[in-house]
């Protein structure tokens, strides 16, 4: 049974619940913020209880740092919110740490840069003043024995402990203190134990949790990689920066403060994440030489991948579960074209799939229907549903679109012999209101699946924010269109390479405020996402007014790299294309932070996997744009069937233009055109593409277009178009050129998913070959 | 015994939790989940011979403790053993928890193993 268990799931359930929780903290931080506190103290019971959930589930994964960081954070929303207005800033950088632990826990190690932001680095005395005025001076008293939940905080919170909150005015600094540094790190709470946590060798002792369950499935928490080894590191490496840096700012020190032990001295002014037991800064100074000493042994561990890790952008991939079930079978329809895998497979891992325990996951999210003291505000009652259940649903919503439309057919096809027997009129309007049945069912099963975009929106102010800030940049996040609906798989696979387009944007886009002000703009650079629906895509737009893109250092680097001739100049678009490609970088001075971890390559390919695309264009506002095209949802879409060598294919029907009869086909350089009402298209042979036999000529164009670009896919025979679930292909397969996925055929066949923005960029690399062999 | 699995009801609110519940115990139990107390005490009466409850304390709507006292009190089920797995660690809360009426307490982050012990010991199995 545990042979079975996949590990990624489990961190895919703790991400999946960790966002959850950190929506609710964003809005309460938020509301902190605007000093509303009446907004922070909304849904107060619901996010400390979502905190306390996290912290667990942390626990129990043995990230150990996150968990002393969220506990950390609970801690500090214990105090009435007004106590908090003033630390409001470093929260949020708190927040962001937890955030990007959360997001890379087992995944893994693709972007150290997270560590090297060092997000926990609690206010520094040469931070910049908004930070500064807001952090330096003030204490977090940090009163309540997390030991006792029941104790309603804010009674116990002496009345002088608000007052050195709201107290701005900067301590004095002191000289550097690793032990102030440490004990600012939530891990002070139980030094030894922290820090030998830090410790890929310290991993088995006896506190940290183990997942393993049996001897054939692989221990987590024997492997350094699946607790400090992730990128989760960064939070270790957060307390590890504050030591680094040198200087013990007051504002690091951890603030005590029961009421005896208050101290108005700038010897424990200062933010406390650590969980309040009074304890005198010199108990803690011993324990810096340990810290230090895990600091070093962190890189290490940081290296290699977790076993059960899982990239992000599969993280979120719903139909992991069912597809990942057979890989074989799909294995063998790349090798030799469909194979009858049956739909009884297909179910039998729809099946397998209800059978976990997800009956659990419904769960309503609203509190206060039971009358507890803590229930709140109103809320809209929310029921969780895995989506392997779903997408059963879904696939039979689509069963049940195929059977109708068979019916209608049917009627029209013996229009005579219904006519003749009275019965044709009758039929047809019965068929008519259930075709429009059917059709509002997909409809509605479709948005079953979708979220608004605004829940990964929402995290890149603070992001931004915080990546601006470590490079003395000033940014301005703009959302637009928040309420975008989009698959929630789709939603959550592109965190990872939005993620990526902001940091590029930060890193390469915006200049420093000196350098813009020099170039007559604001000082600080404003960065938009944008998101809008345009039928079944959703379009979610990166936006900077920063110094945009160099079309002559493009073009020189393109040159360079081969991959233009020298006297060739490309059209502005294919030119901006090719920082997609993997290799080109016209930035030599790769700056810390970005130009590590995943290019814009792996942009490409993640949103391509989505079945979506993503261009770069010169932005209105003088900065740099790009443009993901994702289509809305993932299950269920129109997908046209057709044979080709033999062999069944699909392709989505919003990238089929049409399909005709195929005229001659014309040989220019290596690649093959053909002309479709007076335009050379550029012919896609599956059968060469997957190294298949052709037999006959094939007689069918099918025409893709993407923008600019459009080819003509070689078919024997159109088969059916009729709405299909999408699945990602396994992870095993890897991703092959020119395929985003797989379907089943009407026979429940496997049948791979042509990707037609791939495919023409094949064409347009084979067309370039050839060109130039000329 | 192959045939006579016994049964336990996991009363947890994270998706993440169950799963891992799953892992450790599905392998030799029949697991029924519910996501709160308040769906604990409709699984609790709906289904039939439970041999052990395990109860998270922090959960929405009803939270551990309450759950525990309702299942003694309001559904009579003063036998079947309660196994409260909490994060709260403290030995206050273990009180707590036994006040409420729980038989057992495991504190999170728990390994596999005590997982398994701390079921087998409420079951009285040999380990």
């Amino acid at each position: 049974m545990s042979d079975s268990f996949d590990f990624a799931e489990l961190f895919t359930d703790f991400r999946d619940e960790g966002r959850d929780q950190l929506a609710l903290l964003d809005a309460a931080l938020g509301a902190l913020e605007r000093r509303d506190a009446a907004g922070a103290g909304a849904g107060r019971a619901e996010l400390l209880r979502g905190l306390h959930t996290l912290k667990g589930n942390a626990g129990m994964l043995g990230l150990r740092p996150l968990q002393d960081l969220v506990h950390g954070m609970e801690t500090l929303l214990k105090h009435p919110p007004e106590a908090l207005f003033g630390i409001a800033g470093a929260m949020q950088e708190a927040a962001s740490a937890i955030r990007r632990a959360v997001e890379h826990a087992g995944a893994p190690g693709q972007d150290e840069s997270l560590a090297v932001l060092a997000a926990l680095r609690l206010p520094q005395p040469g931070d910049a003043p908004d930070t500064r005025s807001a952090a330096a001076g003030e204490r977090a008293g940090d009163v309540v024995s997390p030991a006792d939940p029941s104790s309603p905080p804010q009674e116990e919170l002496p009345k002088t402990a608000a007052a050195p909150l709201a107290d701005a005015s900067a301590q004095p600094e002191k000289p550097a203190s690793p032990a102030a540094a440490l004990r600012a790190s939530p891990a002070a709470r139980k030094p030894a134990a922290a820090a030998a946590s830090f410790q890929p060798g310290a991993i088995a002792s006896p506190e940290s949790p183990r997942v393993s369950t049996s001897p054939a499935s692989p221990d987590i928490s024997a492997s350094p990689e699946a607790m400090g080894g992730s990128p989760s590191a960064g939070v270790p490496s957060a307390s590890v920066a504050t030591a680094d840096s040198g200087s013990a700012s007051p504002g690091t020190a951890g603030g005590t403060a029961s009421p005896e032990n208050q101290r108005g001295s700038d010897e424990a002014a200062g933010i406390s994440l650590a969980s309040g037991k009074p304890r005198g800064l010199e108990s803690a100074a011993p324990r810096a030489a340990s810290s230090e000493k895990a600091v070093g042994a962190r890189p290490g561990a940081a290296a290699k991948s977790a076993p059960g890790g899982e990239s992000p952008e599969e993280a979120g991939g719903v139909p992991g579960a069912a597809s990942r079930d057979r890989p074989a079978a799909v294995a063998s329809s790349v090798s030799g074209g469909s194979v009858a895998a049956g739909r009884t497979a297909a179910e039998g891992a729809h099946a397998e799939a209800d059978a976990s325990p997800e009956g659990v996951a419904e769960r309503r999210a609203a509190e206060g229907a039971a009358g507890l003291p803590q229930a709140s505000d109103m809320r809209e009652e929310v029921l969780r549903v895995p989506f392997a259940r779903l997408d059963a649903m879904l696939h039979q919503v689509g069963e049940l679109a195929t059977a109708a439309a068979g019916l209608e057919a049917w009627v029209a096809a013996n229009r005579a012999e219904l006519e003749a027997v009275g019965l044709r009129r009758a039929a047809t309007e019965r068929v008519e209101a259930l075709a429009a049945t059917v059709e509002a069912t997909g409809r509605s099963a479709r948005q079953l699946r979708t979220v608004p975009v605004a829940r990964v929106f929402g995290r890149f102010p603070p992001l931004a924010g915080d990546l601006a800030r470590a490079q003395g940049k000033q940014v301005r996040v703009v959302l637009e269109g928040e309420q975008t609906e989009l698959d929630k798989s789709t939603a959550d696979a592109i965190l990872d390479p939005l993620l990526h387009l902001v940091r590029n944007a930060v890193d390469h886009g915006v200049e420093t405020p000196a350098e813009r002000e020099a170039a007559g703009k604001p000082p600080a650079a404003t960065l938009w996402l944008r998101a809008v629906s345009e039928g079944e895509m959703v379009r979610i737009e990166v936006e900077d007014d920063g110094r945009g893109l160099d079309g002559e250092a493009m073009l020189r680097r393109a040159r360079e790299l081969g991959w233009v001739g020298p006297a060739e100049v490309p059209p502005p678009a294919e030119l901006a294309d090719f920082v997609f490609r993997p290799g080109f970088s016209t930035r030599a001075d790769v700056t810390e932070l970005s130009g590590r971890g995943i290019g814009l390559d792996v942009v490409r390919s993640t949103v391509a996997r989505l079945r979506g695309t993503v261009e770069v264009e010169q932005g209105d506002e003088g900065g740099a744009r790009f443009v993901l095209r994702l289509p809305l949802t993932v299950a269920l879409v129109p997908v046209l069937f057709m044979e080709s060598a033999g062999q069944v294919l699909a392709i989505a029907a919003s990238d089929v233009e049409e399909a005709t009869r195929v005229g001659s086909v014309a040989t220019v350089g290596a690649a093959e055109v053909v002309d479709v009402r007076g335009e050379a298209l550029a012919v896609i042979r599956p059968s060469r593409l997957f190294g298949w036999e052709a037999a006959a000529e094939p007689r069918l164009a099918v025409v893709v277009r993407r923008g600019a670009r459009a080819a003509a896919i070689l078919a024997d025979r159109l088969l059916e178009q009729r709405p299909a679930t999408i699945r990602p292909l396994p992870a095993a397969l890897g991703s092959p050129r020119g395929v985003s996925g797989a379907t089943l055929d009407a026979d429940g066949r496997v049948v791979l998913l042509l990707d037609a923005g791939e495919m023409m960029q094949l064409n347009v690399d084979l067309y370039r070959e050839g060109a130039r062999a000329q | 015994m192959p045939s006579e699995r016994k049964k336990l009801l996991v009363v947890e609110d994270s998706p993440m939790m169950c799963r891992m519940y799953r892992i450790v115990l599905a392998p030799a139990y029949d697991l029924v989940f519910a996501a709160d107390g308040s769906e604990g005490l409709d699984a609790a009466a709906r289904e039939d011979g439970l041999d052990l409850l395990v109860v998270d304390v922090n959960m929405p709507r009803m939270d551990g403790l309450e759950f525990i006292r309702r299942l003694r009190g309001e559904l009579g089920m003063t036998e079947v053993p309660v196994l409260v797995c909490s994060t709260e660690a403290a030995e206050g809360d273990r009180a707590l928890a036994e006040s409420a009426g729980a038989n057992g307490f495991l504190p999170k982050p728990w390994r596999p193993e005590q997982l398994k012990a701390a079921v087998h010991e409420q079951l009285g199995e040999a380990p």
